[in-house]
């Protein structure tokens, strides 16, 4: 691929918004190497995205600070919408619910939004003492890679603490044993085939007593 | 609902990508090499896009400085103790030691921190410097408002928030605003260049410093 095509196809906006396969990623970034142009696009589409995210999360905190405290506490998971509940076993929710709540039920739901992933602060995840399983919504993962889960070693934890399964809008729905969680922080990444990882985020849990946070 | 515009003259008219790269990176090795004092060149040539790599990998900023520093250093002590198997592609190697870099760096393989040299990066000149470097965050935030301000049609606001903020992939956007590919980049090909416009505005080059890269054109 050359210039021209790069540039036809704002390979530069796809590239800030992950948007491209691993092979034009790569073919992108070894052009960028010898083109200051693209390096110049890629800086300002960076810089618009990171802005509006930026912006976002003002705005999101601003909004915060003005409800009522019992609710804030949870709902603050930082950059993480808090997707939803619940139910005993199976019956996970695909999409995000906008009403969050946390019910002592023994499956707790979240949602990640974009402006979680790769951050460099853990996000906690704030659930019912006696949750039996913790079930993430990851967005964004390329359907040629794996989604990893690590411990904070940066272990890849067993097969039985989690499981993984791709949704029909490509996000992947992640199972937790909260005992995971209860161990110390969780780092997500994104695995290709050939070894290279792409860091999604890191999550903790945080326990609180059943059904304190109905109001 | 369709979306209706022209392709931009431009996209057609671009400049073809650099010639004589190749000649560059052999006489880059070769100063290297020789220990001539042409470090500084190959920051000014490489940081930018190195810097992007990392970025790109989700490396804070501080953590990427130290793996620009690393990716660096390696190459200069692979120059002058084995030599490059292609020096012609030097850009090749940084970026492949890059990627490698930041793989590590993940990994948690990294745990001791390199030290910079400050020195140099307090003295390198503003080719070697991104956009966001070069431009206070007061004023890039600015420049950001004033472009979601001045895009002329609600749908290409929309487009840029789903794209960036929630981080749609196009696809899903393209389908629910019902625009073909051509007409979603025509979107982004307005708004980078509504963007440059106001860059320009503000005293700034659009995205390039200068020509410092332009030797290799």
């Amino acid at each position: 691929m050359d210039h021209i095509h790069f540039k036809a196809n704002q390979t530069a906006a796809s590239y800030v918004a992950d948007g491209l396969d691993e092979a034009t990623q790569e073919a992108f970034e070894l052009h960028m190497m010898g083109c200051s142009e693209c390096v110049g696009d890629v800086e300002i589409w960076r810089a618009i995205k990171l802005d509006m995210q930026r912006s976002r999360s003002q705005g999101h905190g601003a909004a915060r600070r003005q409800r009522p405290p019992a609710f804030s506490d949870w709902r603050m998971a930082a950059s993480l919408v808090g997707a939803g509940v619940v139910g005993a076993a199976g019956g996970w929710l695909g999409k995000s619910t906008q009403v969050t709540d946390l019910s002592s039920s023994r499956t707790a739901v979240f949602s990640m939004s974009g402006t979680a992933r790769g951050g460099d602060e853990c996000t906690a995840l704030h659930y019912a003492s006696d949750t039996q399983a913790v079930v993430l919504r990851v967005p964004g993962v390329s359907k040629d890679r794996q989604l990893a889960v690590l411990d904070a070693e940066r272990r890849e934890l067993s097969a039985g603490q989690y499981s993984a399964r791709t949704q029909s809008d490509g996000s992947r729905l992640l199972r937790l044993d909260p005992q995971v969680l209860r161990n110390g922080a969780v780092h997500l990444e994104a695995r290709a085939r050939d070894g290279s990882t792409e860091p999604l985020g890191c999550i903790t849990g945080e326990m609180v007593p059943p059904g304190s946070e109905r109001q | 609902m369709t979306y209706s515009g022209s392709t931009p003259a431009e996209l057609r008219a671009e400049k073809p990508p650099a010639a004589g790269a190749e000649r560059n990176d052999m006489s880059l090795v070769e100063a290297i090499a020789g220990r001539s004092n042409l470090q500084n060149e190959l920051y000014v040539r490489y940081r930018r896009p190195l810097l992007q790599v990392f970025l790109h990998r989700r490396i804070a900023r501080d953590a990427a400085e130290d793996l620009l520093q690393r990716t660096f250093l390696q190459a200069i002590k692979k120059i002058r103790t084995e030599g490059l198997d292609d020096p012609s592609n030097l850009g090749g190697y940084l970026y492949r030691t890059a990627t490698k870099l930041a793989t590590a760096y993940w990994r948690g393989e990294l745990s001791h921190r390199h030290e910079n040299d400050a020195e140099l990066l307090s003295s390198l000149k503003d080719e070697a410097l991104s956009l966001e470097e070069r431009l206070d965050h007061e004023q890039l935030a600015k420049c950001v408002r004033d472009l979601m301000g001045q895009l002329p049609m609600k749908r290409d606001r929309e487009v840029l928030e789903r794209y960036y903020l929630h981080e749609e992939p196009r696809t899903a956007i393209r389908e629910s605003l019902q625009l073909t590919d051509m007409q979603f980049n025509q979107v982004l090909w307005r708004a980078r260049q509504r963007f440059g416009d106001i860059l320009r505005r503000h005293g700034l080059a659009d995205g390039e410093p200068d020509a410092a890269q332009s030797t290799q054109r």
